[in-house]
């Protein structure tokens, strides 16, 4: 192009963008004429010009600053005290060199990341806790980090040095099955170890594994993937790159990456099987030109299986590598399935071709992984030796084993603080790993909470198991969907968990042990599931209950259980477990390990584990055992002490005493206690002020609470912790976690218990207030509108921190969760204390207030506790009353008034109900609430009891007909029973006293119906009962017995003792009715004097009476009578009226029967009819008549008898297919002939 | 790393303007220390979420190389001319050592082991960038030097029309003509690599 021509294209291009752009392409038609040429380069330009957007706009310094910034460094160049000696490669991920630590004097790897992965903080720090977290593990196949910093170039990270080549090159050059059979299962151990800690790689390529020219495989660069934008790397993001995207490795993606979705451990597996396909055929599975073609093959194509381009390949590990491949998340095997699946492979190979020349994979694992490293850097490592224990730990193998095989047990491991339980379990556990694919699921109980916080440690179990694998979540919905719900809940999802929270609290405890077993059982299918209960002696009721019914079912259940406690803080806390060990044990379902202190020889072991090669004199580990009586935790930290001091030092490589044996000994901590309180006095106040307030907050604690707390930089503190964790060796990093605001924070916990304590304990009362309050506000902050969820601990917190009102805010938060998830004596403990919280407080308003909510959790959780019949109940809702009253005539009495009522009647006070339920029933019509329905009900109820039925069915029926659904089911939750299940059974027996059978069965049966429409058990129950009665009543005793079989396999399944025990007695008089009298009576006897030992009195006389007319069947006249009295003496006592004129009429008929004065006998008779017209009870009038007209009949008196049996017979305008009615015609007919 | 004062850098530059080679060699590792001092100072600035106008900071570097009070550099636009020539020659110099070293060694399969990582392709963006502006100047001069003394140099549009003595209109017009045309370069040498 010439000068003048660009000139008149650039004239053109000016001209035409002055222009409107729709009227660009007539003008160029026009200015262009006939030379097309000249047109189309405008056009172009023009095209260009509407693209061009930011290109180029920027400075090219600023792009060039990235690379120039972290450009290479020179050979000399100081990373802190790294100085890099060479480069050693660059990948995608930043640049390599081989560097010096200039303090320990050894040569390490360092990578420089490029600027572009670390401007994000909060990837950064997941970085860097996912990398330290999987360096870690100390696995053989993970590489070591040893530091990761910032210098002026930029993040860096220290690595182990390891010599070889990068896998990229062993393919390249030498892929085969055998290739693939060695250096695979290292791949897959490492993976497997990394999973199982929960960490997920998300970059496995060839060029992430180094092998070394011994064999090991090392995997690199574990979370580094975390760097990369977490969002979907599509086509269209691709073809972005200019304007600044990053992407990571196309190639090896799994599909649910390549889609942009979260992914999870197998992920990497994916990744894994790509990498294994290379190796075996030196091919990559999916066919591809460019990295967008590859994100569309891998979510698209099926690869050819492998065998097909390797002939050798065993047909498993085709199928394995397919597997792995699968599309499917879900349907890839876990890590340690692809372990144990080339060791199969290879053992398979190996018997086939007996080949000797072959390197050995077992030997490969036992070479000693520190033979090339100076001792000084071996002890220098963070590793946990175990030394002893040999029998606790084959005891802990074995059950395992058993476990595995499908018998499974409680294994318990008991020993006093510091003893070295929880490290026994743990090594136990990692020891076992390697061979065997399991689960495992842990929780810890709290001190704090002890005893309080329903279910914590098996919801923090189960919390642990649905994190661990994604395919968990659906089956824990699925088979344990209140576990579930409360777990999700807790994690914040709140939509759905609603949803299920309400199926909760609908749910029984016998529901949730239910299905608590069932998933276990599920998990447990696929691969043995070992939990582990950590300081079981802090667990509450609920979790020792559950832990109960499991162990009951472990017996053919591939569970291991396994717990660690202090023996002498259950004793002294006369803790529930203790009550149901022994029968565990008994029965062969719970073994207990007492761990004792370390002997001497143990010692030793220890220092020649942690000193290898050292030369302490004979009698040092003799002095360290006396020093500490073997105890664990003091032998470790008096060692550490020891070393830190410079006491344990190398000399000329080797470790030495640099102090006499006298000296050390006048030198040397006391107590454990002493220990830990001299370590502290070493640390710099910072740390020590750090720390302190960590003990605020507990064994755990989160540095985002902590650094508010001390008015800290969130960053400062971390670096305080991380060097506390990594220096002195104080704390633990457990995990990162997220508060509901989105802040994150990194969880720690002490390296032991005791070392909170004692900081705890050293504490002055107005410090440890004053930051107990800081840190509940802190955790108040971050929590925000889920502060439920940490009520329990803020309610401690404030407690501590005095600030009673607060505290009993949260106690009562707290309480009304615990009653919420059924956990009715963790309820009553928090509602207690939040009671004495109130006694703090001087009287006001407020006070009231807070003491009346908490009286009423209080008295509805005793009430499930203790029963109806606790004085402490009736006391408890008593004030609640009084404070109810005081406060106002609100909504809020309602619960009150209503639990007062429950209280009466159930005890059979139905008077004093009947006053409960009308104050009721007044207030909710005053209110315009739509318990006026719950409060017809009630009045409606005590007046079926005291005989008033005109008036109790006007009640019932107003209920019934008030009674919708929508408005009233949600108050089930409130009143405990749905209400129109409960008006609809009155009304039922109501009408069928009334003389009105087939009104009286058809309410029954929509009893019925409702009930079993809610998924509500003591409703679904109490409309059974209601049916059952109807249907006896009418003299349908194979229906009537039907239905009591039915209510007792729902109410054993549910547990709901009343029920059960009122189903076994109707259950037991229809057994009585068709000849299994024996049986029948037995279950009679057993189930009333249940009901009576509850303390519960309504229906008793009914009960009696059932029992008083079965045993005049089998002739047992005596006892009838002894029977019937009772049920009169608590007539008059409760006034429990509805029956009582059938008492008469059956006392009257076994007299009768025994020949008894016919005057007695008859004036009986009349007493019953008396009674049961006062009352309008037809029905009962009518067997009362039929009795006497049977006794006329007798005397001849037959006339007489016709026609007063004809009146009431007459009056019945229904229910004539009933059996009293169809008997009443039959004797009429007789009397007639 | 010895100091050199401004004078020095000054009296090299003037030296190179002047048309003496070996002043240029010696000016180049100066000016290339001095960036990446600045280019470091840069990415802190950046990690700390604080970004820098790159154009401050590219006065701020010509500032430091000047001795201001020599009386040939009161004309500062006319030294920011001559030092956007010297940038632009650092920088793409720079960028290809760096593509070298990073595509250098046939043992790396480029396709399969792709992490597309951004400064890679900056890297050749500036390579591919500085080519097509050679092409360009060939027949519209003044539009390609625009684009040199605004993204390589980083002035700003008065700056430029100064150095130029033109209007900064002109400036405007011809960085848009500029702009489209090596836009349209670079795609066109896009399209056979990645579609």
């Amino acid at each position: 192009m010439t000068p003048e021509r660009f000139a008149q294209v650039e004239s053109l291009l000016h001209a035409a963008l002055a222009r409107r752009a729709e009227s660009r392409a007539a003008f160029l038609d026009q200015a262009c004429g006939d030379d097309s040429e000249l047109r189309r380069e405008v056009a172009s330009l023009l095209a260009a010009h509407a693209q061009a957007g930011q290109f180029i706009e920027s400075p090219a310094l600023e792009i060039a600053a990235h690379a120039l910034a972290t450009g290479p460094l020179a050979p000399g160049a100081l990373c802190h005290h790294y100085k890099v000696l060479a480069p050693l490669g660059a990948g995608g991920m930043g640049e390599v060199y081989l560097a010096e630590d200039t303090r320990l004097d050894r040569q390490v790897a360092l990578k420089l990341l490029p600027a572009e992965f670390t401007r994000d903080a909060d990837h950064v720090r997941r970085f860097i806790q996912e990398a330290k977290a999987a360096s870690a593990l100390n696995h053989p196949n993970i590489v070591t980090i040893h530091d990761i910093g910032e210098s002026d170039s930029g993040h860096f990270i220290v690595m182990e040095l390891v010599e070889g080549r990068t896998l990229r090159a062993v393919i390249a050059e030498d892929y085969s099955v055998e290739t693939l059979l060695t250096l695979g299962q290292q791949m897959a151990e490492a993976l497997s170890a990394a999973h199982t800690a929960g960490i997920t790689h998300r970059d496995i390529k060839p060029d992430n594994m180094m092998v070394r020219p011994d064999g090991y495989v090392k995997v690199l660069d574990f979370g580094l993937a975390r760097l990369l934008p977490a969002t979907a790397p599509d086509a269209s993001a691709a073809r972005q790159t200019r304007s600044g995207m990053v992407i990571g490795t196309f190639a090896y993606m799994s599909p649910e990456q390549a889609r942009g979705e979260a992914v999870g451990h197998t992920s990497d597996i994916f990744s894994l099987g790509i990498v294994f396909y290379e190796l075996a055929t030196g091919q990559h599975p999916f066919k591809a030109e460019t990295p967008v073609g590859y994100l569309h093959a891998i979510t698209s194509q099926t690869p050819a299986p492998p065998a097909g381009l390797q002939p050798q390949l065993p047909a498993a590990l085709n199928d394995l590598i397919l597997r792995m491949l699968d599309k499917e998340a879900s349907r890839r095997p876990t890590a340690g399935e692809v372990v144990r699946a080339l060791h199969e492979i290879e053992l398979e190979k190996a018997s086939g071709a007996r080949r000797s020349n072959e390197v050995e994979p077992a030997n490969r694992n036992a070479m000693p992984m520190s033979a090339s490293l100076p001792p000084a850097v071996v002890a220098s490592r963070p590793y946990r030796h175990t030394v002893g224990r040999t029998r606790e730990r084959h005891e802990l193998r074995t059950a395992f084993r058993t476990a595995q095989n499908g018998r499974g047990s409680l294994l318990c491991v008991a020993g006093e603080p510091g003893i070295g339980k929880t490290t026994l379990v743990e090594a136990s556990l990692a020891e076992l790993r390697p061979e065997h694919s399991f689960t495992t699921a842990r929780g810890r109980c709290s001190e704090r909470l002890a005893g309080t916080e329903a279910y914590l440690p098996l919801l923090e179990a189960l919390e642990s198991l649905l994190r661990s694998d994604q395919r968990m979540a659906p089956l824990m919905k699925q088979l344990a969907p209140t576990w579930y719900a409360q777990i999700v809940a807790l994690s914040g999802e709140s939509e759905e968990s609603a949803r299920l929270l309400t199926e909760v609290k609908a749910a029984s405890q016998e529901r949730m042990k239910r299905e608590l077993a069932n998933f276990l059982q599920e998990v447990a299918e696929r691969h043995p599931l070992v939990i582990f209960f950590d300081d079981l002696h802090w667990a509450d009721v609920s979790t020792i209950d559950l832990l109960n019914f499991i162990a009951g079912k472990l017996d053919g259940l591939k569970v291991l259980i396994v717990t660690t406690y202090r023996p002498s803080d259950m004793l002294l806390g006369q803790h529930p477990f203790l009550q149901i060990k022994p029968d565990l044990q008994a029965r062969g379902l719970c073994r207990e390990l007492r761990l004792e202190f370390l002997n001497e020889a143990e010692v030793a072991e220890y220092l020649a584990l942690e000193f290898p090669g050292h030369r302490f004199p004979a009698e040092f580990p003799q002095l360290i055992h006396a020093k500490t009586e073997g105890n664990p935790l003091f032998m470790a930290d008096l060692v550490r002490y020891l070393r830190d001091r410079g006491v344990i030092a190398p000399t000329g490589g080797v470790w030495g005493l640099q102090q006499t044996l006298p000296d050390i000994a006048t030198e040397l901590p006391e107590s454990v206690r002493g220990m830990i309180e001299r370590k502290i006095a070493q640390l710099e106040p910072e740390d020590r002020q750090l720390l302190t307030a960590a003990s605020v907050q507990g064994y755990e604690f989160e540095s985002a609470v902590v650094a508010p707390v001390l008015k800290l930089a969130a960053d400062e503190v971390e670096e305080r912790l991380e060097k506390l964790e990594r220096v002195y060796a104080f704390v633990k990093l457990v995990d990162e976690r997220e508060y509901p605001d989105h802040t994150l924070t990194l969880r720690y916990r002490f390296v032991h218990v005791l070392y909170q304590n004692t900081l705890y304990a050293a504490l002055r009362a107005t410090r440890k207030a004053a930051l107990s309050r800081a840190v509940a506000q802190t955790l108040e902050a971050f929590y925000g509108a889920e502060l439920a969820s940490v009520a329990n601990e803020l309610a401690a917190l404030y407690e501590t921190g005095r600030e009673f009102a607060k505290s009993a805010d949260y106690f009562q938060l707290a309480a009304g969760q615990a009653s919420q998830v059924l956990a009715a004596r963790e309820a009553a403990a928090l509602a207690r204390r939040g009671l004495r919280m109130i006694e703090m407080l001087s009287e006001s308003r407020a006070r009231r207030a807070q003491e009346f909510s908490l009286r009423l959790i209080l008295g509805y959780a005793l009430m499930a506790t203790q029963g109806y019949t606790a004085p402490e109940v009736e006391a408890t809702f008593s004030r609640a009353h009084e404070l109810g009253l005081q406060l106002g005539e609100t909504a809020a009495l309602l619960p009150v008034l209503n639990g007062r009522y429950a209280l009466c009647l159930t005890r059979g006070r139905h008077r004093q109900a009947l006053g409960y339920a009308e104050e009721f029933l007044r207030l909710a019509e005053r209110l315009q609430s739509p318990a006026v329905v719950v409060g017809h009900t009630n009045v409606g109820t005590s007046l079926y009891f005291l005989g008033a039925l005109e008036q109790a069915r006007d009640h019932l029926q107003q209920a019934v007909s008030l009674y919708a659904p929508a408005l009233h089911r949600p108050l089930t939750w409130f009143y405990g029973h749905e209400p129109g299940v409960l008006a609809e059974s009155f009304l039922s027996w109501t009408l069928w006293l009334l003389g009105y059978p087939d009104q009286a069965l058809s309410y029954g049966l929509e009893a019925l119906r409702l009930g079993r429409e809610v998924a509500h058990a003591n409703s679904q129950a109490f409309g059974i009962t209601g049916a059952a009665l109807t249907h006896q009543c009418c003299g349908d005793w194979r229906r009537a017995g039907e239905l009591a079989e039915e209510q007792v396999a729902l109410a054993a399944e549910q547990g709901l003792p009343y029920w059960l025990w009122w189903a076994t007695t109707t259950r037991g008089s229809a057994m009585v009715e068709r000849g299994e009298t024996a049986e029948g009576l037995a279950a009679m006897r057993q189930g009333i004097a249940a009901i009576k030992s509850i303390g519960a009195a309504s229906h008793l006389t009914w009960g009696l009476y059932l029992l008083a007319e079965a045993l005049v069947k089998t002739a047992e006249s005596r006892e009838a009578l002894v029977v019937l009295a009772e049920a009169q003496a608590l007539v008059k006592e409760n006034e429990e009226r509805f029956w009582q004129a059938e008492l008469c009429r059956l006392k009257g008929e076994v007299l009768r029967a025994d020949a008894a004065d016919a005057a007695e006998v008859e004036s009986l008779f009349h007493q019953a009819i008396e009674i049961a017209r006062w009352q309008q009870a037809k029905s009962l009038e009518l067997r009362a008549v039929m009795s006497l007209a049977r006794l006329w009949q007798q005397q001849g008196k037959i006339a007489a008898a016709r026609q007063m049996l004809a009146a009431v017979y007459a009056w019945f305008t229904e229910g004539f297919d009933t059996a009293d009615l169809k008997a009443a015609n039959a004797l009429l007919d007789d009397l007639s002939s | 790393m010895v100091e050199h004062s401004p004078q020095e850098i000054t009296q090299l530059l003037l030296a190179w303007e002047q048309g003496d080679q070996r002043a240029l060699d010696q000016l180049i590792p100066l000016v290339e220390a001095e960036l990446h001092r600045l280019a470091s100072r840069y990415m802190r600035r950046e990690r700390a979420g604080n970004l820098l106008q790159t154009t401050a900071l590219v006065n701020e570097a010509y500032l430091r190389l000047i001795d201001q009070r020599h009386a040939q550099w009161q004309n500062r636009a006319y030294f920011f001319g001559v030092a956007a020539t010297l940038m632009r020659r650092i920088l793409v110099d720079f960028a290809r050592a760096r593509q070298v070293q990073k595509r250098g060694g046939a043992a790396r399969q480029v396709a399969l082991d792709e992490a597309l990582v951004i400064s890679e392709e900056r890297d050749a963006d500036l390579v591919a960038l500085d080519e097509a502006l050679a092409a360009l100047a060939a027949f519209a001069p003044r539009q390609a030097r625009v684009v040199e003394l605004r993204f390589f140099g980083g002035l700003s549009l008065v700056e430029t029309a100064e150095c130029l003595h033109v209007s900064p209109d002109t400036v405007t017009r011809d960085w848009h003509t500029a702009k489209a045309w090596l836009y349209r370069e670079l795609d066109r040498q896009d399209q056979p690599a990645t579609r």
